[in-house]
């Protein structure tokens, strides 16, 4: 059971992967809005280096918000296009994995945006790289597994309504507010080069938000996703 | 299907909590004492607070009928969550309203990134997007299953939430509610009969709501 | 052997199926017949759990199909009006995907033998976005062979298809019967409900006005 289930789900991340490659509409999308609202950051704020630097985490982790949201509602886009969503749900799959396949392929996908989108964002607002960028990237990954895990199952409820692209982040905004704070908090602290012990308890917080969405997925998306 | 107030348990339970709301209010203008620094702004205390937990433990009810749909399929378990989602929302509201007006004196300005209220404002707008998503979801009987989802998370989310903010800004007061153990009688037992009479409140308003979404449903 | 008890069925309130019942034994070929908007296509998506019924129980061989076990499904195939496809995938890649979801090892040369049997094999390698409906639906057509269901559900097989398709449905349809397999097909054309089917079920106002044991 356990190695057709761990099949079932290499299939999965496959097809997902498969279909990003094939199209790239998602990193594509996120990486080009993404640089939209770099240029829309650096025209509409008059303060000097300095200042920016203190908000530069919130304006990194505000872009990647953004950026969530279209990818997530592309990525379920293409279930609704030929209603191959219904082929997934109808098959002898696990449906939690669904979800679990949702989530890993998201996080690779904004990630892989976001390593190419970090080094433009400080340069075009005129700031120095961090020190520990090595650090920034690892805690943005973990930040990254909360936001999609809430984005897509938020996305899997979504997905079969009308207006589900302005039900996506009006549902979802709310849902990501500790995460949010979370992550500017520890962005933050890397940026300006602080100990990890000023940070590490929004770690904690974000691991807690990892498995609790995580777990909260798995479980509930068997029940949202049929008709 | 009889209407709420139709039955004679319903009437005198209603009679019954305005009676004591009534009491209540009466309570809090003329029998509790004024605070030195807060004058009449303090009294907003005895209706911010009970509406905030009144407020909690409706979307806890959210949560609670949306398990119970799940396991049940029951649709009766939605029109439950669907009324305390609505009276719930409404308190929030309430404390939203009364929050800045009571912070207003203490603070010099009418809102503060503080764990309570911004634990609140969250779970408001939230539940705003809570109701566009009944209204635009699409069909009513796969948006039970799907709100009742929503309500689970969004529960699930607050403690999350609250110590998020609570670390966010640690220099940042709470809200100046003081702690209630070390309160004189003179303002702790008004306290209790507010929450007593806010929670008799929201149960009756809970029945009722759930009865008039029961009977829109058979109509 | 499937059992479909008391489903009732509502989209905003609006009654769709009302107490429907019905068995179907092993190798029964049901032709799902009635006008438009009676709720064919929505009582074979109860069956295949795409959709949730309001209430009633649904067993294929004694296991419940409402029940949240996935192998459950494994023996049960359902093509709808749209592909269930990806628009960005060739054939090839589409029905690789759907065979390794369904754990059926079969080898790339078998794909490529009934791609050529539906016409489709020039096309093996196209993203089958650019497909016709007609093409389209011979491709659900190659779906069905390959996987081969003990079970399956169909809706509107002959839907698009040129007169050469509709040959290929009916040789299909031959050989799920040979097969001693089991479907349910939605129908509109009462002379193919009563060529292919061992009985046809009628609904009419949400209910089954008519069960014709051919």
């Amino acid at each position: 059971m356990g190695v057709f289930l761990k099949k079932m789900f290499y299939s999965l991340i496959k097809k997902e992967l498969l279909i990003e490659f094939r199209s790239k509409q998602i990193i594509l999308s996120m990486l080009i809005f993404g640089l939209a609202i770099i240029l829309i950051f650096a025209l509409s704020s008059n303060v000097s280096s300095e200042i920016l630097i203190n908000y530069s985490a919130g304006m990194f982790w505000l872009m990647s918000l953004f950026i969530v949201v279209i990818g997530v509602h592309r990525s379920f886009a293409y279930e609704k296009e030929f209603d191959a969503f219904s082929l997934l749900v109808s098959a002898p799959v696990d449906r939690g994995l669904i979800f679990l396949s949702k989530w890993v392929s998201g996080f690779i996908f904004i990630t892989t945006t976001q390593l190419i989108i970090i080094i433009p964002f400080f340069k075009l607002l005129l700031l120095d790289i961090p020190a520990d960028l090595y650090l920034f990237i690892l805690t943005s990954m973990l930040i990254n597994l909360g936001m999609m895990a809430i984005a897509n199952l938020v996305s899997g409820i979504v997905i079969r309504s009308n207006f589900s692209e302005i039900l996506l982040p009006i549902l979802i905004f709310p849902l990501l507010s500790p995460l949010m704070i979370a992550a500017t908090k520890i962005s933050y602290g890397i940026i300006n080069s602080q100990s990890y012990e000023i940070w590490n308890v929004w770690v904690l917080i974000v691991i807690s938000i990892v498995v609790l969405f995580g777990l909260a997925g798995y479980a509930l998306f068997d029940f949202i996703v049929e008709e | 299907m009889e209407l709420f107030f139709s039955i004679r348990k319903n009437r005198i339970f209603m009679s019954f909590v305005a009676i004591i709301f009534f009491i209540n209010l009466l309570n809090i203008i003329f029998n509790t004492p004024m605070i030195a620094d807060q004058h009449w702004a303090q009294k907003i205390f005895y209706v911010h607070v009970p509406s905030a937990w009144v407020g909690f433990l409706s979307y806890f009810v959210v949560m609670i009928s949306g398990f119970m749909l799940f396991i049940k399929n029951n649709d009766n378990w939605d029109n439950l969550g669907l009324a305390a989602a609505e009276i719930g929302t409404f308190f929030m509201g309430i404390v939203l309203i009364t929050g800045p007006i009571w912070a207003k004196p203490i603070w010099g300005t009418f809102w503060i990134w503080e764990p309570r209220l911004t634990t609140t404002l969250i779970l408001f707008l939230f539940y705003l997007g809570y109701f566009m998503f009944r209204s635009f979801g699409g069909n009513i009987e796969r948006i039970r299953r799907q709100s009742a989802a929503l309500g689970i998370i969004a529960f699930i989310n607050v403690p999350i939430i609250f110590l998020s903010v609570q670390f966010w800004e640690p220099e940042i007061q709470s809200h100046p509610q003081v702690e209630m153990v070390s309160q004189p009688a003179g303002i702790l037992y008004p306290f209790i009969f507010s929450l007593i009479s806010f929670t008799l409140l929201f149960i009756l308003m809970l029945r009722y709501r759930s009865h008039i979404i029961k009977f829109k449903n058979i109509l | 052997m499937l059992v479909v008890n008391n489903i009732f069925k509502s989209f905003n309130r609006l009654n769709i199926l009302n107490n429907i019942c019905f068995t179907q034994n092993k190798g029964e070929i049901i032709a799902l017949m009635g006008k438009n908007g009676t709720g064919k296509s929505t009582l074979l998506r109860i069956v295949a759990r795409i959709m949730k019924a309001d209430s009633g129980i649904i067993t294929l061989n004694g296991k419940d199909l409402t029940s949240t076990d996935s192998r459950y499904r494994k023996n049960m195939f359902y093509i709808g009006h749209e592909p269930g496809l990806y628009s960005f995938f060739t054939p090839r890649e589409n029905l690789r995907f759907l065979l390794n979801i369904r754990d059926l090892r079969i080898k790339e040369v078998l794909i490529e033998e009934k791609l050529d049997r539906y016409g489709l094999i020039d096309f093996i390698d196209k993203p089958i976005a650019f497909f016709s409906k007609g093409m389209l639906q011979k491709l659900k057509l190659v779906q069905i062979d390959l996987i081969n269901p003990d079970l399956l559900l169909f809706d509107e097989p002959y839907s698009s298809l040129d007169a050469d398709g509709v040959l290929l449905v009916d040789r299909l349809i031959g050989e799920i019967k040979i097969q001693n397999k089991s479907a349910i097909l939605v129908l509109h054309d009462e002379q193919k409900a009563r060529k292919h089917g061992d009985c046809i079920l009628k609904l009419e106002h949400g209910s089954i006005s008519k069960k014709n044991v051919l």
